[in-house]
């Protein structure tokens, strides 16, 4: 077999606000399919806000075989999925409202199955209240 | 011939900041030649603070790559964007750094020909300047 390890860019439009504090899906429908050792570099980086209060947003990052979730439901719906290392990562509280800050996480996995299809979302809770907002989101994997 | 991919790593932060509210280049100068298929993934990360006017200031930044003669600090856009912009829209105080994440993959670059990589950056409301700092800048080859 030839060594083709496959690469994804993935830029999803900016998903809808989410006022959840136990965590949706942000329903983003990446698709990987590792083609050679199943080896991936997973790293993600987006922007996030308040609309409504200054507290804080909790994103995370989940792959898994199934059907691709879609926005708004349940980060806990699709067991079992991977985490691929990439716990929930948090900004305590925003400067104000509408303020925006940075997220991003690097992460290796060397479990990918060749040949299966896994879809790459977002998971996200409003840390105690408000509305959050996503955007700029940027995935990229890279396989080994 | 064997498998032998690119990596660079640039430690280099830029000469100077700006308070340009479009976006200019930053004059890092990281040169990159693919060895083997032109398929890339880049991974930054950097601080930026404000000087001045930190509740109404913000910065956005690019990653940003081309080929010919890289730009200097301060010149104007130039080249292709890589992954999305990174964007804060106020800062907590002056002078205190936020961190940045950005990440892209590339494909279609040509074996065997240089490019530049560089990140554009703007700043938000006009008063104070961005400037970056602790930069870390990794391109690796598939």
């Amino acid at each position: 077999m030839n060594y083709k390890p496959n690469l994804l860019q993935f830029n999803p439009a900016a998903p809808a606000t989410f006022t959840s504090t136990a965590g949706i899906y942000l329903g983003l429908a990446g698709s990987f399919t590792a083609k050679s050792s199943g080896r991936v570099l997973i790293t993600i980086s987006c922007n996030a806000l308040n609309t409504t209060t200054t507290n804080g947003v909790l994103l995370g990052a989940r792959v898994g075989t199934q059907a691709a979730p879609a926005f708004g439901d349940p980060f806990n719906s699709l067991i079992p999925v991977q985490t691929v290392g990439i716990k929930l990562w948090q900004v305590d509280r925003f400067e104000a409202i509408n303020v925006k800050q940075t997220f991003s996480k690097i992460v290796g996995w060397t479990a990918m199955i060749v040949g299966t299809t896994y879809f790459i979302d977002m998971v996200a809770a409003m840390q105690t209240d408000g509305a959050g907002q996503v955007s700029n989101i940027s995935i990229s994997v890279k396989e080994k | 011939m064997g498998y032998k991919p690119n990596i660079v790593q640039s430690s280099t932060n830029p000469s100077a900041g700006t308070s340009s509210a479009t976006f200019v280049m930053m004059g890092l100068a990281i040169a990159f030649t693919p060895k083997e298929n032109g398929s890339i993934m880049v991974i930054c990360a950097i601080n930026a603070s404000i000087n001045a006017s930190a509740s109404t200031s913000g910065t956005q930044i690019q990653a940003m790559f081309g080929t010919g003669t890289a730009p200097v600090n301060g010149a104007a856009v130039t080249g292709t964007v890589i992954g999305v912009l990174g964007e804060v829209t106020r800062y907590a105080a002056t002078n205190k750094n936020l961190c940045f994440g950005l990440n892209g993959i590339v494909t279609g670059l040509t074996v065997g020909t240089t490019y530049w990589f560089d990140y554009a950056v703007k700043e938000l409301g006009g008063t104070g300047t961005s400037t970056l700092t602790n930069n870390s800048y990794s391109i690796s080859e598939q």
